[in-house]
Parts: C-alpha cells; structure tokens; sequence
C-alpha cells in the first residue's frame, strides 16, 4: 500500500498564491489538430489564444507528446461525474495534491488574495483568457453568477458555503480583471470549498450565452420561452448552460466553456457515446510552452450494466479510471486482464474512515429501543461483542485492520482514542454490559428482553448496492446472536428506499462507508449531525438545519460539539482548525455514538501502462476527483504519442 | 361489419387508455418517496452532500410537492395535446427522449419476430410432421436448451467470449463512427452488421417455444378427419398440410400478436441493457428506478396503446384468417 507521508507545511491558506510566470514568453507550441485549423485560417494562432501569462504546469513525470484520444467508460444515465472528473474540475482554484490535499493553488484566478483575517479574498484572472468560442473571460462572467444567479430569488435556496456565519457573502468587482468576495466573518476554509467541484459556478456561466435565458438581459424571453415548450427561465437556462453539478452539464455542445476538454457528442438521454475535444482556447501550458492539453479527445462509452462496464474495461478499451469500477468482486478480473491490454491496476487510496460505518438511531421513534440505542453501555457491548479479525478473515480476504473510524495514523487529523477505542473482542465484558443494563432476561431463544418483554431486537438498513456490506453485517449478526443475545436483521434494499427510510427517521440502524478526513471541505457527519449522512441523528440533524425550529433538540454533549463545528469554518488558520476540530472529536469519542469494523482499504481501477504523468494513487471520493492530478497532462508514451491499440 | 368493429374497438380504447394512464400514474406513486429522494440518493452515493432546504426547493420547482391528482392533471392535459413534460432527470421533453429510441426498438422487435418466425415455424412443422425421428429429437433437444437459457446470461457470455478471445466488442448496434453519426446508407450497413447478435440472443428462447406451441398445434390437427379426407382425396402431402392444418395451427400465433407490440418495449429491457443497446428499454428502466414520473409514465402509456393496437391488429387478422371467426356478436 503506498501512501505519502502527510505534511502541513506553513497555514495553508493564508497569504498568497501565485504560480511562476513563463520563461520562454512566446514560444508556444499547439497540437497539431489545431495547427491545421490554424493554417486554414479558423482558428487565431496559439499566441492570440492563450492568456497574456499562461499558467504553466510542470507535469508529474516528464513533457508529454501530443495524441489522438483516450478511452473510458460510463456507467449508465446518470455518470456524469466520470465526465467532470477528467475535465469540470475547473474552479477558480484547485485542492494541492502534492501537500494531500492541505492547501490550495491557483486555478482560473491567476492570483488569489486573502486578507490577514481571512474574511476579504481577491482574485485576479489573467488578462487575455478566453472561453473556449474565443470571447474574453473577465469579471463580468463572475459576476453575472453572483449578482443574477446566485442571489436571484427563484434560485434560493443558497449553497450555505456562500453563507458562513449565516452572512451572504458580498461579491465586490473591481476592474475587468479583479474582483473580491468579501465575508463578514473570518472564513479560513473558504478556498478549500471553493476549490471543490460544487464550487465551479461562478466561473462557469458565459454571460453572453447564459444571459439569454434569463429575465434581467432577454426582453423577449417569454416568447423564447413558449418556443421552446418550457414555462420557467431556469429550465431555459439549464437547457442552455446546464446544471454544474448534473448530466446537463454535458447535454449541449454549444455552451462554451473554460475546461481543458469540451463537450462535442453530448451526454444526453439515450447517448451510447459522449466525446470530448480539447478546448483550443485552454489556458495552461507545460515548461516548454506546449498549449494543454496533450490529448485531443476523450471518447466515454455508455454503459447500462456494470458488467458492461467491465468488459469494456477487460478489452482494453477503459484507458484509466476506477470509478464504477474500483470493488473487490472486478480486482480478479481487472488483474488476469491487465497484461493483455498492456494496463496495471490503479491504486484507489483512502484517507481514512471504516470499511462499514454502523449507526443506532439515537432519534429512535420508540421511546424503549431510544433510551436503550442512547446508553453508551449499549453501544460499546455491540463493538466489543463481535470479532472483527474474523470479519476480515471471512469477508475482506484478511486485508484489514480494526477500526472505528476517523483519518488514519499518517493524518495530522488522527484521534487516537476515537478510532481504536473499544476494538478488543470481549464477549464477557460486553455481556456483563448488558447485564448490568437490565437485560439480563432472555426469551427460549436465548435473545435478551427488555423491561417490557420485547426482545432486544432491531434492523440494520443497507443497500444491496454494498455486498460488501451485507457480507460483513451476516458476521457480525451471527457474532451478536451467539455470543450476546441481541438479534439484529439485516435489510438491504434499493437505496433510494433505504434513503427514504431514514430521512422521515423510521429506521433502528443504518451502515454505510465511512469515508472520513476531517479536512475542509466536507461535513464531518460522524462527529456531529451536521448532514443528512449523520444517521445516527437524523432528527438532531433537522434541528441543526432549521435552527432549531423541526427535529428534536439534541443533548447537551451533541449541541456543544454543533456549537463548535459552525467555529471550524472561521479559523483563519490550519492549526487553529485542527484544534477545534480535535475538541470535537475529544467530546465525540466519549459519546462513541457510532463504531466501525476496519479500516477503509484501498480498492484498485485500471490505468495503461503507456499513459504518463499519472500520479500513484488517487482517493475515490467524489472531493478530490482525478482531475487533482491535471489529467490534461496526461499522454501517451509511444512512439508517435497515439493510443497504443486496446489488446496487444 | 369489419368497419363497424372496428369503429367500436377504437372507441372503447379511449376510456380504457384514460384508466389505464390513471393507474399507471398512481402505481408509479405508489413506492415510498419521489424523483428527488431518488436523485438525493444518488448524489450520497457519490459521496456529495445535500441539504433538506436544497431538497425541498428542488421538490417544489418540479411541482413534487403538490398532490397526485394535481400532478396527474398537469401531465395528461399536456399529453392530451402532444406535450408529453419534461423528463426531470434529463430537462429534455419526454417525447424527443422517447421517439429517439423507438425506432431502433421496432427495428429490432421486428427483426427479431421475423427471425424466430422463419425460423422457428417451419421448424415446428418438420418436428411435427416427422414425430419421434431422429430429427424432431435433435430439434426438440436444441429448443429445449434454448428455452432453458436466460438470454441475458447469454449475452454476458458471448460478450465474455468474444472479448477476452477474439478481441472483439460485440455491444451496441453500431461501431464507434457511426454511434452519433447522422442517418446514411453506411450507417444503416453497420446497424445490420450488428443487429444479428441481439437479435439471434432474443430469439433462441423464443424459438424454443415456437417450435413447442407450433409442434403441438399441428400434432392436434394432423390426425382430425378432415385431414385424412383430404389426403383420401388425393391431395398432395405439402399442399394438403400448408393449405389446412398449418394454417389452424397458426391461430396461436396470430392472437399473441397483441402481446409483441408492448414487448417492443419492454421484452428485452434485460438483454438491452447488458449489450448496451440504444433501444428504449434501457430508458424505461432508468426512468422507473429514478422514478422520474413523466418519462416513467409516458412509457407506461405508451406501452397501453402499443397493446390496445396489438389487440385489435390480432382480432382484425384472425379474423381474416380464420373465417369461423364473425365479428361483432
């Protein structure tokens, strides 16, 4: 297992950001798919194309060739993040995968300035960025977003990262090339929000374009409207400009756009194939002034089974990737593969978290099962009652090791007591737990009763998505039966169902992965319920989310930890934000509201042999997508720089 | 008379397709949540996160939050005039969504009938008329492994095959040129070079059973009176079986006619999505389990009146066929 030692260098987010400008200042080179349009006269020369101060990218590996395409896979009608993670994460800045993650650089803003306080941030794009149909990309593009779209009443409810401390953030232009986002509290963790993908927005909309179907610029818009069949200006503008984060994105070819790869066979209802081609107007080059990127096309094939999915990968044809792909059950078939197609198996790291992630409802609807989920007797006699070894002796071919949860050991963010308390298998501890909780009667099958008779008796809700979940829930059931008395069922069902259930609170239990950093960027559910993946407080959640006017008031231990969690996004620096953070786990560790079984292990996708500049290993979370790793750079090592055929 | 029946057919489908877009709606209701929940699903599956204010608001710009009867209205006044709404997954109109697929599901539907028809009827007549040979052993055996096969694994296992020993991608109905290609005769040449493989997984099984309906069929008629009269009577053995009992055999198929039309759709919903095929299968299975209503429901719809029409198509031929058959009592 690889995995870089993690280094927090200087706070990371404060002071400012700027990449070095180009040596060599004219002497760029383009592929030479665009040379010819260029001598045919359809397209300006590299030099009129590219910014007056070029971001330049020193690749991973080397400076790559120029290519024809590469291949992947979509796993039906609704992928479209296996499209934006090759080419939409394009923010206005980007997460470092190089510090894992602990700081930011610049992306589409050439400069990013933040103020000592960390409330006032000011951007500067580059002078002579273009979209990709050749129009200048300037603040006014920003600000069509900020003022029309973002704070447009039919557009509530606002995205609450543009919210902190509950304040509207307040968009300030400047000149045509710098502008400020301005907060009125200190909000250290805003570039790492920014830089994550639900954050493209405000550099995504073309004004020109994506004004016309909105009220404030097209004065015929209702004629517009009724032409197009659609009886709101938001359907007019997603069928336009799409939605950033949904297939819409990629549903029309016309939109321009600042991504390195462009849409040019659309990701529509029924599409059997999506292409994208490169963006003649893309604004990065490499050290030797070569425009990015080095490949001219992607070619996605849409795949409704995942065993689809699959063969597309065995014939060779899924060039890199390992969404949809990355499970235990396809590693055999990926590996006795890989060498025929002349791939390896890609390393899909984890930052942290459990393999399962189970959770009791402490917001049980039954007043009996609530009070006895609610004793922490309860829950560490659960954890301590089942063999983890053998669940991942049985179930995960012995590659695993107990765990509750939280970032691993290498992560400044590790707790120690919150991810190996309670991990020792101890049946007489955990039944003299029980015992000591008035369970001590049990009925002819030997499961224990509650004071009232009933058997202590509940359902674990889970998905059949996850056989790797049900596999380790049917050892942990049979352990609890056995060595406890607790009878616990297993329900796995279509998720959407298992989703419904647990949002109107009707569920005794849930798993899911436990997929946890502690890093900006993302709620950290497992500590407090501060999203609807807490499940283990669905209805502490909804107090949290309405400001206390629905769900139920949670104890006091719950509300200092959601107290300091609204803290976290404030401090102005790394430290600080670890410090706060840590409190919360000290004060969530004690509560042990929820236990894992071991560590979330790395899964592997596919990667040719013959592509370059891929980085060794990149997490599988939805925060920090290949496109971390500038996939634009990658190309291929042959001698001509074409794919290498799909079988060899 | 024929005129006539048919006038009344017609007019009793109305009512029947009115009810039929009812229920289908409401059974579509019918799972816990909606569209959203489904959505809201899909985006934690990813690992994103969503907000109850986020997914309260988008339940509210798709009208989700209104009551069934209100939804309802608002999509059959539409349908009443052609506008079949937008799909919420895709923000396209269901109807272009819908029409782009059906073509190549018709083509393929009709392909495949045609296929397993000439092949499997004369077929069920040799094994019939050569009862207990060698052949009619051979044949029954054959069908029988068909009949026994899912046809979805077939098609995993020709995939499997074909790629990891011939190198071959035998998914889709076109190569990678012609996927988003514009309509051409060159376009049309690959369709049929590929059509062949979904259209052969779909019909062994039914073949099989072809062959089975249609043996049994002509065994029942091979030895009524009226054929050995005939024979008496000097006809010759081929004339005398195409001209009689084959074409009474025939009447099952005939009526089922009426259970093809809707299979256009969803007969090879399986098979589809396992070869990738761009029919409208996959679609309706997409639409179904994101529970996006109006794309959902237009099938639903679509797949009444592809029945209704089969129905009366089959009444019509056997009609025609068969002469003991009157009309209108």
């Amino acid at each position: 297992m690889l995995r870089r030692k993690l280094t927090w260098a200087a706070p990371a987010v404060v002071g400012t950001l700027v990449i070095s400008p180009l040596a060599i200042a004219a002497d760029y080179q383009e592929a030479p798919m665009l040379a010819d349009l260029v001598a045919a006269g359809e397209l300006p020369p590299v030099e009129e194309r590219l910014p007056d101060n070029p971001e330049v990218v020193v690749a991973h590996e080397s400076v790559g060739k120029y290519g024809d395409e590469i291949r992947f896979g979509l796993s039906g009608y609704s992928d479209h993040e296996q499209i934006t993670n090759w080419t939409g994460h394009n923010g206005l800045v980007q997460v470092d995968y190089d510090t894992n993650y602990s700081s930011t650089l610049p992306l589409l803003a050439g400069e990013v300035d933040v103020s000592e306080d960390a409330s006032v941030y000011t951007f500067t794009l580059r002078k002579g960025h273009k979209w990709s149909d050749g129009t200048p990309f300037t603040t006014a593009d920003v600000a069509f977003y900020f003022e029309d779209i973002l704070t447009h009443p039919d557009m509530a409810p606002i995205r609450k990262e543009w919210l902190p401390g509950g304040e509207l953030v307040e968009f300030k232009l400047i000149d045509e090339q710098t502008f400020q986002l301005e907060f009125a509290v200190s909000y250290g963790d805003f570039l790492f929000e920014l830089a994550h993908p639900k954050l493209v927005p405000p550099v995504y909309y073309q004004k020109a374009y994506c004004s016309k179907a909105h009220p404030k610029y097209n004065d015929n818009l209702e004629a517009d409207l009724q032409a197009n069949n659609m009886s709101s200006w938001r359907d007019y503008l997603i069928s336009l400009c799409g939605d950033s984060l949904n297939n819409t994105r990629w549903a029309n070819v016309e939109r321009p756009s600042l991504d390195p790869w462009i849409i040019k066979e659309p990701y529509t209802g029924g599409a059997t194939q999506v292409v994208l081609e490169r963006n003649p107007y893309f604004f990065q080059v490499d050290e030797e002034g070569k425009q990015l990127p080095y490949i001219d096309r992607l070619v996605g094939s849409v795949f409704s089974d995942p065993q689809g999915l699959l063969l597309h990968a065995i014939a060779g044809n899924y060039d890199f990737g390992f969404r949809k792909l990355e499970s235990a059950a396809n590693r055999p078939a990926l590996a006795e593969a890989a060498p025929r197609i002349g791939a390896e198996l890609y390393e899909v790291s984890s930052i942290g978290g459990a393999s399962i992630w189970f959770q009791l409802n402490l917001t049980h609807k039954d007043p009996e099962l609530n009070a006895l989920f609610n004793e922490k007797d309860f829950r560490v006699a659960l954890s301590t009652g089942f063999d983890r070894e053998e669940v991942i002796e049985v179930t995960m071919l012995g590659q695993g090791v107990p765990w509750q949860g939280g970032p691993f050991e290498d992560s400044p963010m590790h707790h120690s007591q919150y991810s190996t308390q309670y991990l020792e298998f101890d049946p007489d501890g955990a039944n003299a737990l029980l015992d000591g909780l008035g369970l001590s009667e049990r009925n002819s099958d030997g499961i224990r009763l509650m004071p009232s008779g009933q058997p202590v008796a509940f359902t674990v809700e889970t998905t059949v998505a996850k056989d790797d979940h049900i596999d380790q829930l049917e050892v942990m059931r049979a352990h609890w039966l056995e060595h406890l008395g607790v009878d616990m069922r297993i329900n796995a069902t279509e998720r959407a169902l298992m989703f419904g259930k647990i949002e109107n609170n009707d569920h005794d239990a849930a798993v899911w992965d436990g997929n946890t950093s502690w890093l900006p960027g993302r709620p950290a559910s497992g500590l407090a319920p501060v999203s609807v993946s807490s499940r283990w407080g669905v209805e502490w959640y909804l107090w949290y989310a309405s400001n206390g006017e629905r769900g139920q008031e949670p104890p006091e231990n719950v509300k200092q930890r959601l107290e300091l969690w609204d803290q976290v996004p404030l401090a102005t620096n790394f430290d600080d934000r670890r410090e706060i953070i840590h409190q919360i786990v000290d004060n969530a560790a004690d509560h042990f509201a929820h236990f894992g079984v071991s560590k979330l292990m790395p899964n592997y996708g596919i990667k040719k042999t013959a592509m370059r500049n891929v980085k060794p290993s990149n997490p599988s979370t939805s925060q920090y997508p290949p496109g971390i790793q500038r996939t634009w750079t990658f190309y291929w090592d042959t001698e001509d720089g074409q794919r290498p055929p799909s079988q060899q | 008379m024929l005129i006539k029946y048919i006038i009344r057919r017609i007019a009793w489908s109305i009512p029947i397709l009115f009810v039929v877009s009812l229920l289908a709606f409401l059974i579509l209701q019918a799972p816990p949540g909606d569209f959203i929940t489904a959505h809201t699903a899909a985006l934690l599956s990813d690992g994103q996160e969503v907000d109850y204010e986020q997914i309260a608001a988008l339940r509210q710009h798709y009208g989700l939050d209104q009551s069934i009867f209100v939804q309802y209205w608002k999509w059959i006044s539409g349908v009443l005039v052609g506008d079949f709404g937008l799909s919420f997954e895709w923000r396209e109109p269901v109807s272009t969504l819908i029409w782009e697929r059906m073509g190549l599901s018709v083509t393929l539907a009709a392909t495949t009938v045609l296929f397993t028809w000439a092949l499997a009827l004369p077929i069920g007549v040799y094994s019939a008329v050569k009862k207990y040979t060698f052949g009619d052993y051979v044949v029954t055996t054959i069908g029988f492994l068909g009949l026994a096969t899912p046809n979805f694994l077939l098609a995993l296992i020709l995939m499997y095959v074909s790629v990891v020993y011939y190198g071959l991608d035998v998914s889709g109905l076109f190569s990678t040129e012609y996927k988003n290609a514009p309509w051409s005769w060159a376009k049309v040449r690959d369709l049929f070079a590929h059509i062949w493989i979904p259209v052969v997984i779909l019909g062994t099984s039914s073949t099989a059973s072809i062959i089975r309906v249609m043996r049994a069929n002509l065994l029942d008629e091979l030895h009524k009176p009226y054929v050995t009269t005939a024979r008496a009577k000097g006809l010759s053995e081929l004339k005398l079986l195409v001209r009689y009992p084959v074409r009474i055999a025939l009447n099952p198929f005939i009526s089922t006619i009426g259970w093809i039309f809707p299979q256009i759709i969803s007969g090879s919903v399986i098979v589809s999505i396992v070869l990738s095929l761009p029919t409208a299968g996959p679609m309706y299975l997409t639409a179904l389990k994101s529970q996006d209503m109006f794309l959902a429901g237009s099938f639903v719809l679509m797949l009444s009146v592809l029945a209704v029409i089969g129905m009366l198509i089959s009444d019509i031929l056997l009609g025609i066929i068969d002469p003991r058959i009157r009309f209108g009592r």
